[in-house]
């Protein structure tokens, strides 16, 4: 499956320019490509949910606030990894922030190895999102250029059944069955049944018993 | 005022017996004696007095002699004359007893020999007054009593004309120690409660505070364990470095503001007064306040008017007056359910003498009712606190000779504003 990745961008929004450029020395040395902005609006305007990378924020600002802007983010359907800072950390805030699936959650003052840990999980949380929506949308892809009989064909093989007790099921024989199979194997790029049937969950062709 | 009347007397002109009461007598002539009961007249409002044509003496005369001597001596105020050269005179017994002497030993001293050093000049500038004005003049000094302790007193004098051409000075003596002591008791006790408010103020935005001074705080660990990295590496040139350092150097500063701007709010009260720019106490005010306005859902605006005089304030008090409003206003914000929350903080020249702030909110207001009572002592809207706020506010600003007061504002919402007057030339800075 191919994973076509840009560089992942880590963007940082703080309203104190100051530590802005701390957060960007600290970042930028690890040899993180970094966006700096200093409120919530402007990195909306910004922000492209298509580009990989993962979001450094600042919880009080007064435009907007961090929270506010991880709501505004979920609404729009960009899952992008947060990790929040903040001065001074009152739960309520931080249940609130993890809840909506903040990463970390990182006190002021924090050393650089805190804020590159945290970064480091958010960019491969991001880089594993990407893939598995990668993954999922070359597999719908190709299974949109099944036939109407092949992806019969691909849902009932994931169900586990074999070429003669679909023959039986379909009125048909089981050769055709075999030929079908063979298509939708070429055409799935699947290189064995069990890519297949994980290809079919993808899918949603098939619900996994667990 | 007390009058004893009923006690019998057989006083004559040459009264010369050794009855300790009317000692003063014995050096008064009769003329002075007059000018002595004019004026215990003018000091003490008696109606009654010596027959217009004073230069007989009458029988009717000599007992209201008797009856004004022993008045004199056991007035209720210390009675003083004073010759041109600052000598005493004429001594009443209360008089001689807020000294602390005997009258007979006090008489021919000069007077500022009892007066507290510091109060000299206080003193001469008070005979000079007296004797430039037509009408009763006042002044306030310290005596030397004779246990140390000293004496408040307050002098109200009067000059007259002697018959040989020398003036003399008549002063009233009055006792205002207790009082005075009572208003620095009071002061204190105002004091205290102020600075115990102001804890409690501090108390209830501790946590922005905190947040305030981990700003920079963070940034200077962020940035120092950033080069730390880098100079391991050897990744870091110098230019950078440099860079970096005054970065951390300005943060470092900012905390140390933070944290200095923060004690001098929290110190005991009893510093100087001092020259200051209105707009720049407003702003440092604003910089304590304005991250609990914040977590509260309030934004603070400013709308201060350009060039202002200088005010002659005590800065810690006027900072309070000016917390307590804004923190007033944002409280008043939060249950509020407006769409807007913004406290608006204006500060003008509202004649020449006199600057006024204004602390204005969009919140729900008060009643007509709420605006008086709001400055009433423990009286209180909010579920915590004590209700002292607006009252130790209110005595704040009238200590500055200001004036505080509420009102709706003309778009709703409530305004508190207090003036404050300008430094007059003789404030030193």
């Amino acid at each position: 499956m191919n994973a076509a990745q840009a560089t992942p961008t880590v963007f940082v929004v703080d309203d104190d320019r100051t530590f802005l450029g701390a957060l960007l020395l600290a970042l930028e040395s690890a040899d993180l490509a970094v966006e700096t902005f200093v409120s919530a609006p402007r990195f909306l305007h910004a922000y492209r949910p298509e580009r990989p990378g993962c979001l450094v924020l600042d919880v009080r600002m007064p435009e907007m606030t961090g929270l506010e802007l991880q709501q505004t983010l979920d609404a729009r359907g960009a899952r992008i990894p947060i990790v929040f800072i903040t001065g001074h950390g009152d739960v309520a805030t931080s249940v609130a922030a993890f809840r909506r699936g903040a990463v970390d959650f990182l006190e002021k003052p924090f050393g650089d190895r805190a804020l590159l840990n945290s970064v480091e999980l958010a960019l491969s949380l991001d880089a594993r999102d990407r893939q598995i929506e990668n993954d999922k949308a070359t597999v719908m892809a190709r299974f949109g250029r099944l036939t109407c009989r092949e992806q019969e064909i691909m849902a009932l093989v994931a169900s586990d059944m074999s070429a003669r007790e679909i023959a039986a099921g379909l009125h048909i024989s089981p050769r055709t069955v075999e030929h079908h199979r063979e298509h939708v194997m070429t055409k799935m790029s699947a290189g064995s049944l069990h890519d297949l049937i994980i290809m079919a969950v993808i899918c949603g062709l098939h619900e996994l018993r667990l | 005022m007390s009058c004893a009347s009923n006690t019998h007397h057989d006083d004559n002109d040459d009264d010369s017996g050794g009855r300790v009461d009317c000692t003063p007598l014995e050096r008064l002539n009769r003329r002075e004696l007059i000018e002595q009961l004019r004026y215990l007249q003018s000091v003490v409002g008696v109606r009654q007095f010596v027959d217009a044509d004073a230069g007989e003496a009458r029988p009717p005369f000599a007992n209201a002699l008797g009856h004004y001597a022993q008045m004199y001596a056991l007035a209720p105020v210390g009675l003083l004359s004073l010759d041109a050269g600052g000598f005493i005179e004429a001594i009443n017994a209360t008089g001689a007893a807020l000294l602390g002497w005997k009258r007979d030993w006090l008489l021919g001293q000069p007077f500022a020999r009892w007066v507290v050093k510091d109060d000299l000049d206080t003193l001469s500038q008070h005979l000079a007054n007296a004797r430039g004005a037509n009408d009763k003049t006042i002044g306030e000094v310290r005596l030397k009593s004779r246990n140390g302790r000293p004496v408040d007193v307050r002098l109200e004098s009067v000059v007259i004309d002697g018959t040989n051409g020398e003036s003399v000075m008549h002063t009233g003596l009055i006792d205002i120690t207790e009082l005075r002591e009572a208003e620095r008791k009071a002061r204190l006790l105002q004091a205290e409660l102020a600075h115990v408010t102001r804890l409690n103020t501090m108390g209830e935005i501790a946590a922005s505070l905190a947040h305030e001074l981990n700003q920079p705080l963070g940034t200077v660990k962020l940035y120092c364990d950033t080069c730390l990295r880098m100079l391991r590496q050897g990744s870091i040139d110098e230019a950078r470095l440099l860079d970096i350092l005054a970065q951390m150097s300005d943060a470092a500063q900012r905390g140390g503001e933070i944290i200095s701007h923060l004690r001098a709010f929290l110190r005991k009260d009893g510093e100087p007064w001092v020259n200051i720019e209105l707009n720049t106490l407003v702003e440092k005010t604003i910089a304590l306040m304005e991250a609990d306005a914040r977590d509260k859902g309030s934004t603070i605006r400013l709308a201060l008017a350009p060039d202002l005089p200088c005010i002659h304030v005590d800065r810690i008090h006027i900072e309070q007056v000016l917390l307590n409003l804004i923190r007033n206003s944002v409280e008043a914000l939060i249950g509020a359910g407006t769409a807007i929350r913004k406290v608006t903080i204006s500060t003008r020249q509202s004649n020449d003498t006199q600057l006024e702030v204004s602390v204005a909110d969009t919140g729900p207001g008060l009643t007509a009712r709420g605006y008086v009572r709001a400055f009433e002592p423990f009286y209180s809207t909010k579920s915590s606190g004590m209700g002292m706020g607006l009252a130790i506010s209110r005595s704040m600003v009238e200590a500055h000779t200001g004036r505080l007061w509420g009102e709706p504002g003309v778009k709703g919402g409530a305004v508190f504003s207090f003036t404050l007057p300008v430094a007059r030339a003789g404030h030193s800075a």
